[in-house]
């Protein structure tokens, strides 16, 4: 196992270096002159000489990409062009708020998702099923933001059980900071709820159709030992990957829940880079996240060879 | 109508097919709706006696006989600009549908009947796949600038290796087949074969991902919209009407909710036809 897990790390790195270089190679087209966003259009022409010293804007596409991934490798990625810190800084103010809506969302996605998909698939065709993955091709339909604007004006605006938005940090203040992230997780969650429904259904349905759940039930098991002790140990692995790319979806949908509620968490600080053309934020935030994505990816493969006898690690 | 010859014909075997086809209720009720959505965004501006946008004083009308969804805070009609919105919606998933399944397609079949190759362009998948769609997709659209055309460059890059990676692996299942060794046996060139013989075999696999992004793309547009980065104002798009009327949703929640709804409405379309298509391919799910 330990051979297995420093190989697959070892082929992380040239994926690694290929996602970095995507990330710079992105950056670097973007049009028009930086040291016009930076300086303004009336700088004085040392004043530019002094920042294309300094950001090594005259320095060749490789070796400013080798400059900056040495220096990405070590932690560093530069500074913010408009906040006045180093892009780290800025994004690890930033993480606590991303880290805490994407776990409550997980949490909302498999609690409702997991049971949603694992009872529909054992009552197949009945009444729940049907009302199951009706909720779930809804939740599948309905976009972040309409979602996020209809708890809003419901929950909010109608009823003030919860405010409108904002962030409140936990360590602050604990009840007021949960009041505050509950409808965001929920935004989140729902919606990857409704895709590990249907997923773990499809996984479950795989499962109950094999012979050794056959074998089980004419052994005369009761159908709740069948399913917990025998179907569900194998559909845990495929059910495991599922996990890890509902992960990765809510890190892609952050953005846009931040935005609705105005969280400020690394989506919100991506966006307004993007907005700003602040390309230092923007590459920074681009390789922490990629890299976080292939190190998920990572996990749930190993995760996956350890659930599963089945798989060799060769 | 026979051909004569105990075949049946093309014609006959569409008729077969959408007979088939129209026994899935998904794919009936999904394809409903679409249609409807599309006849309206295409005929809908043409009835309209409002103009998308032009400014007026009747702000924050709320639903009424003129403005059947009511005003925005410009005084534009919100019906007229949700139907101008859901053209540019279902333009942008469509063509990102077209273009991604184009690329993916080249891409996964040679990555599937080519050994050499197959390394190299599906870690090309992966290195882009690493990256969240919104993320790249909004990093595309910071270099290249903020406009209609490269939304479709950005979701299509995007995309494309979702459908690389389905097209391959079909490609793959399709190569072992014994009538595709009989063609090589026959020295047909390799490109005659994918095109003739591995494409017709993958292109059930190959709609089922297209109908899923389009659902994507039109979600994704609305998304980029919402946030500032996709349609610019004062171009009509039911993502960038959301963001519009996201600061005011306490006074005027049906700015917010109408264009919504119809984003809901086309998703939903798509993703029943979607799910009709894949059971109707996939006689495995038909049975559950």
């Amino acid at each position: 196992m330990l051979a297995y897990i420093l190989r697959r790390l070892l082929a992380l790195l040239p994926m690694w270096l290929a996602v970095s270089f995507l990330t710079f190679s992105i950056m670097y087209l973007i049009p028009g002159d930086p040291l016009v966003s930076i300086l303004g259009p009336s700088a004085s022409p040392e004043a530019r000489a002094r920042m294309l010293e300094s950001m090594h804007l005259n320095d060749p596409f490789w070796v400013r990409y080798g400059k900056w991934l040495s220096s990405a490798a070590q932690g560093d990625m530069g500074d913010s062009i408009f906040l006045d810190r180093p892009v780290t800084q800025a994004m690890a103010e930033r993480f606590g708020v991303t880290l805490a809506l994407g776990v409550g969302a997980l949490l909302f996605a498999l609690l409702l998702g997991l049971p949603a998909g694992i009872l529909s698939a054992i009552r197949r065709g009945r009444l729940l099923d049907t009302s199951v993955m009706t909720t779930a091709l809804v939740g599948l339909s309905t976009p972040e933001f309409l979602l996020g604007l209809v708890l809003i004006y419901v929950f909010a605006v109608e009823l003030r059980w919860f405010p409108v938005g904002g962030y409140v940090p936990l360590r602050e203040d604990f009840l007021d900071g949960v009041r505050h992230l509950v409808m965001p997780c929920f935004t989140l969650g729902f919606i990857w709820a409704a895709l590990v429904a249907r997923m773990s259904r499809a996984t479950m349905l795989d499962v109950m159709n094999t012979d050794y759940i056959r074998t089980a039930r004419s052994k005369g098991l009761g159908e709740w030992t069948v399913v917990w002790k025998h179907a569900l140990r194998v559909a845990a692995s495929p059910i495991t990957t599922v996990v890890g790319f509902v992960i990765i979806l809510i890190v892609s949908g952050a953005f846009i829940t931040e935005i609705v509620f105005s969280l400020p968490g690394m989506g919100n600080l991506i966006v307004s880079s993007v907005l700003k053309r602040d390309y230092p934020v923007v590459q920074g935030a681009m390789l922490f996240i990629a890299t976080g994505v292939l190190l998920i990816n990572l996990l749930i493969d190993l995760l996956y060879a350890y659930l599963d006898p089945r798989i060799k690690y060769d | 109508m026979t051909s004569g010859k105990g075949t049946p014909s093309a014609w006959e075997r569409f008729v077969a097919g959408l007979r088939r086809a129209l026994r899935q209720r998904p794919i009936v009720f999904g394809g409903a709706l679409l249609v409807l959505i599309v006849l309206a965004s295409l005929l809908g501006p043409l009835f309209s006696p409002h103009s998308p946008n032009r400014l007026t004083v009747a702000f924050l009308e709320p639903p009424s006989a003129t403005h059947w969804f009511g005003t925005d805070n410009f005084g534009r009609d919100i019906l007229t600009r949700a139907l101008h919105g859901a053209r540019m919606s279902l333009a942008v998933g469509l063509m990102t549908a077209l273009f991604s399944s184009l690329l993916g397609t080249i891409i996964g079949m040679i990555a599937g009947s080519s050994k050499r190759l197959d390394a190299v362009l599906m870690r090309m998948m992966d290195v882009v796949m690493a990256f969240p769609s919104l993320l790249l997709a909004m990093a595309v659209l910071a270099a290249l600038g903020r406009n209609v055309t490269n939304i479709l460059i950005a979701l299509s890059i995007v995309y494309t290796p979702r459908t690389a990676r389905v097209v391959r692996s079909s490609t793959l299942s399709v190569r072992e087949e014994v009538y595709i060794e009989a063609a090589r046996a026959l020295g047909i060139p390799w490109w005659r074969i994918l095109a003739r013989h591995v494409l017709p075999n993958v292109f059930a696999a190959l709609i089922v991902q297209a109908t899923f992004v389009f659902a994507y793309g039109v979600l994704a547009e609305a998304g980029l919209s919402f946030i500032g980065v996709g349609i610019q104002p004062p171009a009509a798009s039911l993502g960038n009407m959301l963001g519009d009327g996201r600061s005011i949703i306490r006074e005027a929640p049906w700015m917010s909710f109408f264009p919504g709804g119809v984003i809901f409405a086309l998703v939903m379309g798509i993703n029943l036809l979607g799910d009709g298509l894949r059971e109707l391919f996939d006689p495995r799910l038909r049975k559950r």
